[in-house]
């Protein structure tokens, strides 16, 4: 009897032994595989309805952020672009009015240009046409003095007619060397 | 006939004078010697009249009776030389002047200068009356008609401004 409970002992105590190794086999088993497919364990210890919650808590997580996140960079992004824009309008401004300055500036320098050689023309012109007028006066006038020259010489000439012949000349002459006299002897003396 | 500087006898009044005198004794000494180289060579005399000189030519060779070539050459050679140094004057009247005319003037150029003057007489009646003398510097202009013209300012201020 002894026996038979020291052998049903130790069967016992071989099953007991056995499960023992099984139990350790499919831990190991199973750490092996969860070293190798790891699961978390809250995952591992969700449910659905779990599942379900911590997906929507963090689609409503994802959503706010996203939504601040979209607002920053539509915020972002408004003032790069009032930025942007502020900088394309100034430099556009800046190049057209550089552009107006410079047509401003040729506009200036053709109106001097214009200016000057309007005025250099007026001025020639008024030479030109002053010049023309002495000269055209100088013409008549001289026209006029030799006109009166003939004129007067010839009534003078014909006043005189013969009488000038039957003059003594010589009288008049040596009347004209006496009162002159004196220059000549200087002139004559002096050569 | 040897002084420095030329002197010609009165009756030389213009240059005319003294080239004609010049081409006349000229003239004379080619007679002259024609008559010497027929005379040299035995050739018939010349029988023609003696040639008549004229009052200035008989002046120039006053003092050779009997002027030779040589004669002749030197009073040639001094009018020459006269008619260079001389002063000339030219007498522009408005009618031909008398020869007393003439030699008055003359006579007045020589005693105002004190040296011997030549003068070329002219006429030119567009100066109507006066003188105009050309000396060999200047012109002295004392006709009527520039008399006249050089006060055609005045008339012509007349004319054109009333």
């Amino acid at each position: 009897m002894r026996l038979l409970l020291a052998y049903i002992f130790i069967i016992i105590v071989v099953l007991a032994i056995f499960i023992a190794l099984v139990q350790l086999w499919r831990a190991v088993k199973e750490m092996q595989n969860t070293l190798k497919h790891p699961k978390t364990p809250v995952n591992h210890a969700l449910t659905p309805e779990d599942r379900r919650r911590a997906h929507e808590i963090l689609q409503n997580m994802i959503n706010k952020e996203a939504n601040i996140l979209i607002h920053n960079l539509e915020k972002d992004l408004k003032f790069v672009s009032t930025q942007l824009q502020g900088t394309l309008l100034k430099k556009a401004s800046d190049n057209i009015n550089a552009q107006v300055e410079l047509s401003k500036q040729q506009v200036v320098k053709s109106t001097t240009d214009l200016t000057l050689i309007l005025e250099k023309t007026a001025s020639d012109v008024s030479a030109q046409i002053t010049s023309e007028a002495k000269k055209q006066k100088q013409i008549i006038v001289e026209d006029f003095e030799k006109r009166m020259v003939q004129v007067v010489g010839t009534y003078i000439v014909t006043a005189l007619g013969s009488a000038a012949a039957q003059t003594d000349q010589a009288v008049e002459a040596l009347n004209q060397l006496e009162a002159h006299k004196d220059e000549i002897r200087k002139d004559l003396i002096n050569e | 006939m040897s002084s420095d500087r030329q002197q010609l006898p009165d009756v030389f009044l213009t240059v005319q004078d003294v080239s004609h005198c010049i081409r006349e004794l000229a003239e004379h000494k080619n007679r002259l010697y024609s008559r010497a180289v027929a005379l040299r060579v035995g050739v018939v005399a010349d029988t023609s009249e003696p040639a008549v000189l004229s009052d200035a030519a008989q002046t120039i060779l006053s003092g050779t009776r009997q002027p030779t070539v040589a004669d002749v050459e030197a009073a040639i050679t001094y009018l020459e030389k006269a008619l260079t140094e001389t002063t000339i004057v030219k007498i522009v009247a408005a009618a031909p002047l008398s020869a007393g005319g003439q030699r008055s003037i003359v006579r007045w150029f020589r005693s105002l200068t004190g040296q011997m003057v030549l003068c070329n007489f002219a006429t030119d009646n567009m100066i109507a009356g006066g003188v105009v003398v050309y000396t060999p510097k200047r012109v002295f202009d004392y006709s009527y008609t520039t008399q006249v013209t050089a006060q055609l300012s005045v008339l012509q201020k007349e004319l054109l401004h009333g």
